[in-house]
């Protein structure tokens, strides 16, 4: 008889705990992305590192090595330039994130190839959310995902664009794209 | 890529053809399981030779129950069942065993009269003839054809990749030195 | 307690019910409401499972016969440890032993994905959902430990006493954390079909649950193993009999998908080959948890006869048709996103390595089924044995040792022809000379002397890895050797971990092939007589009888025989040998005698004991069989380092440090671009790069 009773008031405990999500507005599922990424693949500096390793227990022959450290010295520095095309579309202080190491480097879409050159340019115009992260949709206004405004940036100057469906680039004066 | 009507009609038609085949099965499978109803322990004995001497040692004669199955459905061999976790059938198949041995009778003829009375079933291993020989060699022509499948596969890669690499011009890209230096510290860093 | 436990099930049962329905409406209407009541009846099926087991552990371990498990399995006089384990002795509480881990893993899983893969969450809460409905359901519907007797026995059947072993306390838990592990990469792969999210980021969690499935798996056969060669006396540890080999096969395809998803995180190739090993893997296991626990099964002609067979059935069934289903639909999603860059590399190598591994699983498998096809095509009966297994395992196990040892000599992404001789050379001397040092030393058995030429392959691959890892890093980092070598391990933990294991199955090989020389001697011994025996290392051993004794103890009436053995440089010892009959608490006999084997072990062979029974008017005869096992127990070693390097493998690496610091250098790993926040990563300094 007691073990009904406390069967009864756990099922009826749980049944409340269970439930009670219910009673919550109706949000949307979103990706909350607070911890680690979970499994990045793997990056071309990991690949350069172990690249380094094998030669030196000798596993690569020179030929080899020299090949790879080639192919990868490539996608490491076009890894590293696409960072920074990020970083133009996400960075609050735009007049610091804009072009020293370009102007240093010229970073010129004939000196790659035209399928990297794709990738960075889509990486530019990609927009991101504050609290939801990266969009996937290619030049989205607002947030797939909790319906936020996109923050984009100016194709001419990569200054920071913040205001809601603005026409022209608030530092430059360049139209902007719808 | 498979849509999803063209996995249902997939789907279905495999359905109907086991269905059908299982049907079939069920009308000619009637009669000859009734060997297994009952005990299923069938004595195998043979009138000991004349001037009967052993020819097997008792460590021969473990060797041949290792060649005999159980009828219990323990799925061990006859040795194993009796060693380990007797059962109604391992030792009345032991005691024909050792009569055999007894009476004269070699390896192998111990392990045809107990296939004459239990059918091939009796032993461990089938007999390397006909249809069995798709028993034994699938695995190594499974692994044969999945080898080479994985060779193809490496090949198709590669040519690939070859092709792409034509295509794609090497340009190198230019970089400053500073770039290079902290690729390279990066690269170095200990720290995975 | 025994009510609660019972109701308990129940409501476990129609939580499951809700997780699943509620998570997977959570997902399909995207609504995080529906999702988070979906996880909170997960957590909360959990708990009352937990309740569960712990009213079928109160009446296991206060022998309440009235419940119909207690009494089948348990008796009064049982020690209380084979009380509690007898837990996972039967059919019914096993089945609930499964809910147990299964409802604790995937509590844990929605806990430590809480704040990760949220789009992923809602199909893999649903999915662990549904696989627990089913096991929740065919314990309550069909092997329910709460079932009761129509009356109160005064005594339980006891437990079988060759479960009466440690071994048995803790290897079948063992394979069963490992069978249910693999439910969760399952769940994350359907997870991710059903989505369409293909990319890197549900492999890590399947990879972390891969290697506990893996781990737990390797542990628990090697226990089973020790098990089998201890208690059952029959002087071996594999029989390829099907329970056996249903926990060989997920192991198997386990190992296969732990070396092919490194393909898919350096290069994103063998996508669809990686989704349908995780399948495989999990269906496999379902299959074994079957085979094992449909009792004692005659075949896999039992499926139709038992009612739990028909469930699994069902469940595999619908298992395989779901999954073909999301694969077939979404083949293009699966395409794969990079290219070979040489066809000589360890990728290549690594698909070998799949096709042996999945070759061997397919042999064990088809070795189990062979007969059903047979009787289909021919109409006659046939049995496949250790015959069969051993003449078509034993090449493709060589094949797979040798491939042991190719791999990690070949580099990652390309090699030259000319390169790897250099790296081969030293560790197939190291394989030739140990094979023609042995051949010397009198050693002519073809497959110890394949077996041991290819461990000395191997071991030699797997110590110049080391070596030149450890010197390549003093030179990299200037460190001393042992700095060298513990960071060495410890920055590269899977490679290195992987190693070890390797070095594992070396010597898990060199014990296999140690069998080859097993010597048997079968005698009788009145007390006082003794027998001269030559081992396989041609040393004289003297055995003396001390003759038969017999004494009863707490549930069985024991026969001992106790011989002393003697041999030229060691001391002399005594081995006992027992015969046991169990009985129950009014001392009736309870199952067939058993055989308690005594042995002699050392490293380099075991003297291996056994009292077949007593003979003579005076019942002081004993027939006895002695024999030495060498290297036996190399398997138990063999096991154990398998079990530590996979340890290593998967002791979380700290990465935030390095990926910090990589920043701080101007650089940042891009992760799979649509997962990383602006947050997360430190702007790169911007000053540096001017």
């Amino acid at each position: 008889m007691i073990a009904l009773v406390v069967g009864a008031v756990l099922a009826v405990a749980a049944l409340i705990y269970v439930l009670l999500p219910l009673f919550d507005a109706v949000t949307p599922l979103r990706a909350r992305l607070t911890g680690t990424p979970a499994a990045a693949p793997e990056s071309a500096i990991d690949a350069l590192r172990e690249i380094e390793f094998d030669r030196a227990t000798g596993k690569l022959s020179d030929d080899d090595y020299a090949a790879l450290k080639a192919t990868y010295t490539r996608s490491a520095l076009v890894e590293l330039r696409s960072r920074r095309g990020d970083s133009v579309a996400e960075s609050t202080a735009p007049e610091q994130a804009v072009t020293p190491s370009t102007a240093d480097a010229p970073f010129v879409a004939g000196s790659v190839d035209p399928a990297e050159a794709a990738i960075l340019r889509y990486r530019a115009i990609r927009r991101s959310c504050d609290v939801c992260g990266p969009r996937p949709e290619p030049d989205p206004a607002f947030c797939s995902s909790c319906g936020k405004y996109l923050k984009g940036a100016c194709a001419t100057c990569g200054a920071v664009i913040d205001a809601p469906a603005s026409r022209f680039c608030a530092n430059c004066g360049s139209t902007l794209a719808a | 890529m498979v849509t999803r009507r063209r996995f249902v009609i997939t789907l279905g038609g495999a359905v109907v053809a086991v269905a059908t085949q299982a049907a079939r099965g069920q009308q000619g499978a009637e009669t000859p399981g009734a060997t297994m109803e009952g005990d299923g322990y069938i004595p195998v004995r043979r009138p000991p030779r004349a001037g009967a001497a052993k020819r097997l040692t008792p460590l021969e004669r473990d060797a041949v129950e290792r060649m005999l199955s159980c009828p219990c459905p323990c799925t061990l061999d006859v040795f194993t069942c009796r060693t380990s976790m007797p059962c109604g059938f391992s030792p009345r198949l032991h005691a024909d065993v050792v009569k055999l041995v007894d009476g004269g009778y070699s390896a192998d003829e111990i392990l045809a009269a107990f296939e004459q009375a239990y059918g091939e079933k009796i032993l461990m291993a089938p007999h390397k003839q006909g249809f069995n020989w798709v028993g034994w060699l699938a695995p190594f022509a499974a692994v044969g054809g999945g080898a080479f499948a994985a060779g193809a596969l490496i090949r198709r890669w590669g040519r690939r990749a070859a092709e792409r690499r034509m295509a794609a011009s090497p340009v190198p890209i230019e970089a400053s030195d500073d770039e290079m230096a902290r690729l390279e510290a990066a690269i170095r860093s200990d720290d995975p | 307690m025994i009510l609660l436990g019972e109701l308990s099930l129940w409501v476990a049962l129609l939580m499951a019910i809700w997780s699943a329905t509620v998570s997977f409406a959570g997902g399909r209407m995207s609504r995080a409401d529906l999702a988070a009541s979906g996880e909170r009846a997960m957590y909360a099926s959990f708990a009352f499972v937990v309740l569960s087991s712990i009213g079928l552990w109160t009446a296991l371990i206060t022998s309440d016969f009235s419940l119909r498990f207690v009494a089948s399995y348990t008796s009064a006089n049982l020690p209380t440890v084979y009380k509690f384990s007898a837990f996972w002795g039967g059919q019914a509480g096993s089945m609930l032993f499964w809910c147990l881990i299964l409802s604790l893993y995937s509590a844990l899983t929605l806990f430590a994905n809480r704040k990760r893969n949220r789009e992923l969450m809602p199909y893999v809460t649903g999915t662990l959902a549904t696989i627990l409905i089913f096991f929740l359901g065919t314990t309550a519907f069909s092997a329910n430990p709460y079932a009761r007797l129509d009356w109160i026995p005064p005594d339980g059947t006891g437990l079988n006493p060759q479960l009466q072993n440690p071994g048995m306390a803790f290897h079948p838990p063992n394979l069963y954390l490992g069978y249910v592990a693999t439910s969760i990469p399952f769940a994350f792969a359907i997870a991710a079909l059903v989505t369409r999210r293909l990319d890197a980021e549900w492999l890590a969690a399947v990879r972390r649950w891969s290697l506990v499935s893996w781990l737990f798996l390797t542990i628990g056969i090697t226990m089973g193993m020790w098990w089998a060669y201890v208690e059952l006396g029959w002087g071996g540890y594999w029989a390829w009999d099907p329970v056996e080999n249903a926990s060989l096969l997920p192991w198997l395809t386990g190992t296969a998908f732990l070396h092919s998803i490194m393909i898919q995180e350096k290069r994103g190739m063998l996508r669809k080959w990686n989704v349908t090993l995780v399948v495989a893997t999990f269906l496999l296991s379902i299959l074994g948890t079957f085979i094992t626990r449909s009792g004692v099964i005659e075949s896999v002609h039992s499926f139709a006869q038992s009612p739990v067979g028909t469930y699994f059935a069902s469940f595999l069934i619908v298992a395989i048709i779901v999954t073909a289903f999301l694969v077939a639909t979404r083949l293009r999603d699966l395409e794969a996103r990079a290219e070979l860059e040489s066809m000589v590399s360890r990728e290549a190598a690594f698909l070998y390595n799949n096709v042996v591994l999945v070759g061997i699983a397919f042999s064990v498998l088809w070795g189990t089924l062979f007969p059903i096809i047979s009787e289909a095509v021919r109409g006659s009966k046939i049995t496949v044995g250790p015959p069969f297994f051993n003449t078509v395992n034993i090449p493709l196990g060589l094949l797979l040792l040798a491939l042991t040892g190719i791999g990690p000599l070949i580099a990652w992404r390309r090699a030259s022809v000319r390169n790897l001789k250099r790296q081969f050379a030293v560790p197939v001397a190291g394989g030739l000379f140990l094979g023609a040092a042995l051949f010397a030393l009198g050693m002519r058995d073809g497959y110890a002397l394949v077996s041991y030429t290819l461990a000395g392959f191997v071991f030699t691959t797997i110590g110049q890895e080391f070596v030149k890892g450890v010197n390549a890093r003093r030179r990299m980092h200037e460190e001393p050797v042992p700095v060298a070598l513990v960071r060495l391990v410890a920055r590269n933990r899977r490679r290195y971990g992987g190693y070890i294991v390797h070095f594992g199955v070396v010597v898990l090989f060199a014990a296999f092939a140690g069998l080859a020389f097993k010597k048997e001697y079968d005698l009788s011994l009145t007390p006082g007589a003794s027998f001269s025996a030559v081992d396989p290392y041609n040393r004289t051993w003297t055995f003396t009888s001390q003759g038969v004794s017999r004494y009863d103890e707490l549930n069985r009436q024991v026969t001992a025989v106790v011989l002393e053995a003697k041999r030229a440089g060691m001391a002399p010892t005594l081995i006992k040998s027992e015969k046991r009959q169990h009985v129950d608490s009014r001392g009736q006999p309870t199952f067939e005698p058993s055989t308690e084997v005594g042995i002699l072990e050392s490293l380099r062979q075991d003297v291996y004991l056994v009292l077949h029974g007593v003979s003579g008017d005076d019942r002081e005869t004993a027939e006895i069989r002695i024999t030495f096992n060498p290297l036996v127990w190399w398997v138990w070693y063999g096991g154990i380092i398998m079990a530590l390097g996979g340890l290593i493998v998967m002791w979380p690496q700290a990465t935030r440090g390095g990926a910090r610091r990589r920043a701080e250098g101007g650089y940042v790993v891009v992760m799979q671009s649509s997962e990383r926040q602006a947050a997360d990563v430190p702007e790169p300094p911007v000053e540096a790069g001017v």
